[in-house]
């Protein structure tokens, strides 16, 4: 599932045969997760809800050890390391008793940089992210939306090259959400990052993505998932995707991949 | 829909003119019921007998004040030292909170007044004592609060914490910590009222100053109306505390205005 030698060298995070379990072994959740992310580029797990998709970014993470298969870095085994590669989970999880500045630049101060100069160095980046005129505000004053972007700057601050995310945007109102993704997007191209998104709302997915993996199975009956179709979306260079036949066609196979009954 | 000032400037006059309405008319209710011969006098002093003692006292019961409120502001201090240094090694070691937690359910089921002449027993009759008894009193509130504080923090937000590679403590001082100290305020309210209370319970064992002994006096000289001037005083002692851990709670948790509005 490798992209071709024009898309760009060596993907900066690699998946080799992944096999991920609950309860210390006794219950595959998902085997032989083979998939990979090159800079700049945002591609999106999809699956259906209890299908595994959080186990598999939590071990992307290094939050927990896969039983098989190794999580590389450029190249590096990084498996079982967390730190390495940025994590944005589904809550923005901002910190309440820390202004929206000093919420964005915690991984700085966590990472030994003197409070005043991380500050600076957020505060650079404010505009950037929409969040000019936020600094001083606790994140119970801001918006949903407000909040999600205080999140993407904490991870960007992160320092890695590479972020995962989960369900982002999923606590957003329409409007915000659709702001969100084309802002996610533009941003994350234009910043190198090699972002990972998963969700299980295929509108997201294809809105989103420029490779669209499609995660299927039942653990919780004992089918583990795995990747069952890589979906390419080429964007013709329109206003609105989202009307065009070629979004509907990349929904339907997506729907497809899935097992969803499709109407045509 | 934005609120005016002028309606949150009324609703802060209401706020302390309805409950001042109330003391008053239940005072002049109280007075009217002792003129009256409703309830002898010998019995039950009237509001006035009460506050011509108050005064007439007011050196003495200030100097017993002092003692009772240094004894119960040590022991809470002592309390919540003991009781959050017990919620963190309980929160760090799952092994010593199932160790400790029957423990510290059985130690609250024991009544202060059993305990008291135990301390006065061993420690005499000096401020030890009654250090300890109210240590021993607010220690619990503090260390249950603490440990369901530490316990509620959401486990992403932990998960979150080590993607940015941080270490048990910065986890435990960034996370934990403000996480639990909404609970520790709750604890710690709950703390300074028996403070107070400990404190005059241990001194009506046996001492030489403070509320509980002056109390004792003038029991045995049946003045009835001394007796409630220093309930009042025990009462604005508790009051004074209590808006003491208010302020510090609003000073340490600025965040929490923000929420509330």
């Amino acid at each position: 599932m490798m992209l071709p030698d024009d898309a760009g060298g060596r993907p900066a995070l690699e998946a080799c045969g992944l096999t991920l379990s609950w309860d210390g072994g006794m219950h595959v959740v998902a085997e032989g997760i083979d998939l990979d992310v090159h800079g700049g580029e945002v591609v999106c797990l999809v699956g259906r809800s209890g299908c595994g998709k959080t186990t598999i970014l939590h071990a992307l993470a290094g939050l927990t050890r896969p039983v098989r298969g190794r999580v590389l870095l450029h190249g590096e085994d990084v498996t079982g390391q967390p730190g390495r590669v940025s994590y944005m989970l589904q809550k923005d999880l901002l910190l309440p008793n820390l202004r929206v500045l000093d919420n964005a630049s915690l991984p700085l101060v966590l990472g030994g940089m003197p409070r005043a100069e991380a500050r600076q160095r957020a505060d650079g980046l404010f505009a950037r992210f929409g969040l000019e005129g936020t600094q001083e505000l606790w994140p119970s004053q801001l918006s949903g939306g407000m909040r999600q972007r205080a999140a993407f700057l904490r991870t960007y601050l992160m320092g890695n090259e590479v972020a995962l995310l989960d369900e982002p945007f999923s606590a957003l109102d329409a409007i915000t959400r659709q702001e969100l993704r084309t802002w996610y997007v533009g941003m994350s191209r234009e910043l190198g990052i090699a972002s990972l998104v998963i969700t299980h709302d295929v509108d997201e997915a294809v809105s989103l993505a420029s490779r669209v993996l499609v995660l299927a199975g039942s653990p919780a009956e004992g089918k583990p998932s795995a990747i069952v179709g890589e979906v390419r979306i080429e964007r013709p260079g329109v206003d609105d995707f989202s009307i065009t036949h070629a979004y509907v066609d990349i929904k339907r196979e997506v729907m497809g991949l899935l097992g969803a009954e499709v109407a045509r | 829909m934005m609120r005016l000032p002028l309606h949150d400037a009324r609703r802060d006059v209401r706020d302390i003119v309805v409950p001042l309405i109330t003391i008053v008319a239940l005072l002049v209710v109280w007075e009217l019921a002792i003129r009256s011969g409703l309830v002898p006098n010998f019995l039950l002093p009237s509001p006035t007998q009460v506050a011509a003692s108050l005064v007439e006292d007011a050196p003495l019961l200030f100097d017993h004040a002092i003692s009772t409120f240094g004894e119960a502001l040590l022991g809470l201090a002592l309390g919540v030292s003991v009781g959050f240094v017990v919620a963190v090694i309980m929160d760090r070691f799952e092994l010593v909170a199932l160790a400790l937690n029957p423990l510290l359910t059985v130690s609250q089921t024991i009544p202060t007044v059993a305990v008291a002449p135990l301390l006065v027993l061993w420690f005499g009759y000096g401020m030890l004592p009654k250090v300890l008894l109210v240590a021993l009193t607010t220690f619990f509130p503090i260390a249950i609060s603490l440990v369901g504080g530490f316990r509620s923090v959401d486990p992403d937000l932990i998960d979150l914490m080590r993607t940015m590679r941080a270490n048990e403590w910065q986890i435990f001082w960034r996370v934990k910590l403000p996480t639990a100290a909404e609970e520790f305020f709750s604890g710690l309210r709950i703390s300074a009222t028996y403070a107070i209370v400990g404190a005059v319970i241990a001194e009506w064992l046996g001492g030489f100053t403070g509320l509980g002994v002056y109390m004792t006096r003038v029991r045995k000289s049946f003045g009835y109306d001394r007796m409630f001037a220093s309930i009042v005083v025990i009462s604005a002692c508790s009051c004074l505390l209590m808006y003491a851990v208010n302020l510090l709670e609003r000073l340490c948790l600025p965040w929490r205005r923000a929420e509330r509005k």
